[in-house]
């Protein structure tokens, strides 16, 4: 009988290996992939500019000329559609990366300094989460008015709760455990202690969160400017191409206008969170155990 | 029992009590002069000075916030909300009738859901990596990744302005007062609201049975000679229920949520709609109404999930 | 005289997995056991000693177990082969299973009471005022105090020991003529195991129960049982009587359990030994003798050949190459 040789890889390693076994994230990524590239380059793809105004060609059909038709404005679908891929794509990362920050900083002071800061942070989280998300934007975008990176802070600003819960929690189970008591005994700064012992540990649980993070923030944005209350026109974004099909005329005889941007939209959230999953599965550390 | 409920109820005082201080200043902290968010353009473009002067003192603006807010606080405790800004009309009668057209929605989406996701689960759970269990768990995934907005408006495509099933909006036929006609304006925007949330249960659901039906007193139950049926429904389910009714409270937000999108898609006029088209014309005593009654909403929502999760759970009952 | 045979088990084997992933709990696994007797089977977790009496009661999780070959007769009946419908029946009625954790084995959310009646209800036809009374007297004769209050209670409100109590409740409420006893103190104190083991004892006479108690501890078996079965990676290594296991122990495996156990006549600081290695992992089993890795006595025929079971006296057998050299040495062996 020969020894199997043990080899130790890093935990993202063999994250990524039993994430490639996922078949249904794999092609997500895939998706997503040739999405990105198509909003990103989208110069490349198309030949018209996203804000051209064409009196001549207004309310086309999808034609040779015209993949998707245009818009009452004689704007091309399928470049705003690309170009409002870009605007949507970037809130959704960056009011992701907003939230996620402002969750991990709030959840790990509650979770480490426990006491009066977590009532006061927990106290908090109650009350933001006592609103629908969406019902406390549209207030604060009503008032604010519309804008890219108004949109972006108020999402940011108010879809924390969830993240900051995760991290207490898990900052909770870390901080009676030997290693961070024994990092506590060594004088270790509090700072170093949950930077360096505890904060490592909180990634694999929090990776699948900010995917979902970023898909929530992508249809935040969308719900917002459909309501005429995000990214104000004429910027391109999904959500405000949507917008058209408020007017149920534009809905029953042009619906080459809304539904581009709706399906890329729904194409774009449907494989960010399959590729979410599979990150969950990929991180999880039940499987990590019975894995041989 | 009772001494739980009452617990929770106290502890949701201090919350209710920041959340109508959220409510006062979200109006508050609103930049520019607090006159011109409910004073209409046009008529403020023919005011003088003075008029404008005058019109916050009558409407008390010129007093400190605390002042305004208390005095504000005072009248909801006794039910006055004030008066709409563009509805003229007072905003409480307003909000209650608005309030029970969209329970009505919410009310037959949420049953919808619950029922059907929890079957489906069930199902699904009980066959495990079947081609059945494969396609609806995919589909729950499509739909829990679908907004209500976006439903809303593909629904409304396919059955009404394409299929012609449903009207295209609206709460009644004009002139017509039938169950039926309400109904048949009802379904397709609850449907709608009960697809998203019916994927959310279900996959709770399936989750949850697949773990309980692998703990020990399950292996007992069947052990013990119990049917399958009731290995299932009486030792399974009964504990694989206690983290969805958990989620069935948490999905209470989304649902208000979804009642804004999809009332305002299909026209129907509940508070939803109302909200939405409030803030539009910023009618701010709506606003502010309207925030406070789904707040309440939510927390009441929350506090009856805790109360039928200890239902369930005699460990938490008798703690 | 021979007491009527009540279990019969032949050549039970039993797989989970498929393909290469296809790892055998238990092996070729035969006994008997008389109406009455006491059967104890004695193995280190992961032996297929739980698996065993799983499979006869039909409750393991399939997919991903298989029985692959064997039988069970109880009672005419081949428990291996007849529908569920028929083994449903039989369970918790004439065969009935108390397991190791009380705690998770009983349902959180169902009053003691409950989980007794529903039994009595689905076997007996028992209902009302007459199940919850029979309950009752159940809970009572197991020890429970105040019984006809405690019925209503929770497992969360009750202690181990009365939880593994009522376990035994729930197991003798149909009247079984077989109960499975699957390390049922093993997770309880020191002297609340002794309580549950003279509470069993005393059940077992007064009902005139065959049980079959699986266990790890041989200080507990010598304490109940009459015949033993000692299993090692899914294989019966020895059968034998108590007295005949603890007095003249054949198979190196045994030797070294019970060199291991501490005993009252040991002088002070006198040296225990203790098998060396592992058990090994289910999953790559040696091909020939699976205890031959940690054996002091194994050859190249022990590494290569699956040993036939040899009978070393009446009612006592051994699987193992080197019986000869066992006895040579008079179960003196070197562990290093």
């Amino acid at each position: 009988m020969a020894m199997t040789e043990v080899t130790i890889d890093s935990p993202a390693k063999v994250a990524w290996r039993r994430f490639r076994q996922h078949r249904i994230a794999m092609v997500a990524l895939a998706v997503l992939g040739v999405i990105v590239i198509l909003c990103a380059f989208a110069p490349f793809f198309s030949g018209y500019d996203p804000l051209g105004l064409n009196m001549a060609a207004i309310r086309q059909p999808p034609s040779a000329d015209h993949w998707l038709g245009t818009d009452t404005l004689g704007r091309d679908i399928w470049t705003r559609t690309l170009y409002g891929g870009r605007v949507s794509l970037v809130i959704g990362l960056a009011a992701a990366f907003l939230s996620t920050i402002i969750g991990i900083v709030l959840g790990v002071i509650s979770g480490y300094f426990g006491k009066w800061a977590d009532m006061v942070v927990m106290r908090i989280t109650d009350v933001v989460m006592a609103f629908p998300p969406i019902i406390i934007m549209l207030t604060v975008a009503a008032f604010t008015g519309p804008g890219l990176v108004n949109v972006i802070f108020i999402i940011g600003g108010l879809r924390w709760p969830p993240t900051a819960r995760l991290v207490r929690g898990q900052i909770l189970q870390l901080r009676d455990q030997d290693f961070v008591t024994a990092a506590r005994t060594l004088g270790l700064t509090n700072a170093i202690i949950i930077t360096r012992h505890m904060l490592p540990h909180v990634v694999a649980p929090l990776v699948a969160n900010i995917t979902f993070a970023v898909s929530l923030a992508i249809l935040t944005e969308a719900g917002l400017s459909f309501l005429g209350l995000g990214v104000p026109l004429p910027t391109p974004t999904w959500g405000n191409m949507m917008e058209a099909a408020r007017d149920l005329r534009i809905m029953r005889e042009e619906p080459w206008m809304w539904i581009p941007p709706a399906i890329f939209t729904l194409t774009t959230v449907l494989c960010i969170n399959f590729v979410g999953d599979g990150l969950r599965d990929a991180f999880d550390p039940q499987q990590l155990i019975g894995e041989k | 029992m009772t001494r739980y409920i009452i617990r929770r109820l106290l502890l949701a005082i201090p919350v209710l009590f920041m959340v109508t201080v959220l409510v006062f200043a979200l109006i508050e902290l609103a930049p520019g002069d607090v006159v011109d968010f409910f004073a209409n353009p046009e008529v403020m473009a023919g005011m003088s000075e003075a008029d404008l002067e005058a019109l916050r003192e009558r409407l008390g603006l010129n007093d400190p916030a605390p002042v305004r807010y208390l005095h504000w606080l005072g009248g909801v405790l006794q039910g006055d909300f004030g008066y709409s800004l563009i509805r003229s009309e007072p905003v409480g009668e307003l909000l209650l009738r608005r309030f029970g057209n969209s329970m009505m929605i919410m009310g037959i989406g949420l049953f919808v859901a619950v029922t059907f996701g929890i079957s489906l689960g069930i199902y699904t759970a009980l066959r495990q990596y079947s081609v059945a269990d494969f396609t609806i768990s995919f589909l729950s995934f499509v739909g829990i990744s679908m907004p209500a907005f976006i439903a809303g408006i593909l629904a409304l495509y396919i059955f009404s302005v394409q299929l012609g099933w449903f009207p295209a909006g609206g709460m009644r036929s004009p002139g017509v007062h039938t169950l039926g006609d309400l109904l048949h304006h009802l379904i397709l925007p609850a449907l709608v609201l009960s697809i998203i949330h019916m994927a959310t249960f279900m996959r709770y659901t399936r989750f949850s049975m697949l773990d309980v039906l692998k703990q020990e007193y399950v292996v007992t139950a069947t052990a013990k000679g119990m049917p399958r049926r009731i290995v299932v429904m009486r030792h399974a389910f009964r504990n694989g229920l206690i983290p969805v009714v958990t989620m069935i409270g948490y999905s209470i937000p989304e649902l208000v949520v979804g009642a804004v999108f999809l009332e305002t898609i299909f026209s129907f006029p509940g508070m939803g709609k109302l909200y939405f088209d409030s803030v539009i014309s910023r009618d701010f005593p709506v606003i502010m109404a309207a925030n406070l009654v789904i707040a309440v909403f939510v927390l009441a929502a929350n506090l009856i999930t805790d109360v039928a999760y200890a239902a369930i759970d005699p460990r938490i009952r008798l703690e | 005289m021979a007491a009527q045979l009540l279990l019969s088990v032949d050549g039970l084997t039993t797989s989970f997995g498929r393909g290469p992933d296809k790892v055998r709990a238990v092996a070729d696994m035969s006994f008997d056991l008389a109406e009455g007797e006491v059967l104890a089977i004695v193995g280190e977790s992961g032996s297929g000693k739980s698996v065993t009496m799983r499979s006869i009661m039909g409750i393991i999780p399939m997919p991903p177990g298989v029985i692959e070959s064997g039988t069970a007769f109880f009672d005419g009946a081949d428990l291996l082969a007849i529908d569920e419908e028929n083994l449903r029946r039989l369970r918790g009625k004439d065969i009935a299973m108390v397991f190791q954790d009380a705690m998770t084995s009983l349902n959180p959310v169902l009053t003691v009471g409950r989980q007794i009646t529903e039994v009595l209800e689905e076997h007996l036809g028992m209902t009302g005022k007459a199940a919850r009374d029979r309950a009752i007297s159940l809970l009572d004769e197991v020890g429970i105090p105040d019984a006809a209050h405690r019925i209503d209670e929770y497992p969360h409100q009750f202690s181990g020991g009365m939880r593994q109590r009522a376990m035994i409740a729930l197991a003798i409420a149909c009247g079984p003529r077989l109960l499975i006893a699957d390390e049922p103190t093993t997770a309880l104190d020191v002297t609340i195991q002794a309580q549950i083991i003279d509470l069993v004892v005393g059940l077992q006479t007064s009902h005139d129960m065959g049980i079959v108690w699986i266990s790890h501890d041989l200080g507990v078996v010598a304490r109940i049982a009459q015949k033993v079965i000692v299993m090692y990676a899914g294989r019966v290594v020895e059968r034998a009587t108590v007295e005949d296991l603890f007095d003249a122990p054949a198979h190196p495996y045994t030797i070294g359990l019970l060199a291991s156990l501490p005993r009252l006549d040991q002088e002070p600081g006198e040296h225990l030994d203790s098998i060396p290695g592992q058990p090994p992992n289910a999953s790559s089993l040696p091909p020939g003798c699976a205890f031959a890795p940690r054996c002091p006595l194994a050859t190249e025929t022990c590494r290569v050949e699956v040993p036939p079971v040899i009978t070393v006296g009446d009612g006592h057998h051994a699987a193992c190459h080197r019986l000869d050299e066992v006895r040579r040495r008079e179960g003196r062996l070197p562990w290093t």
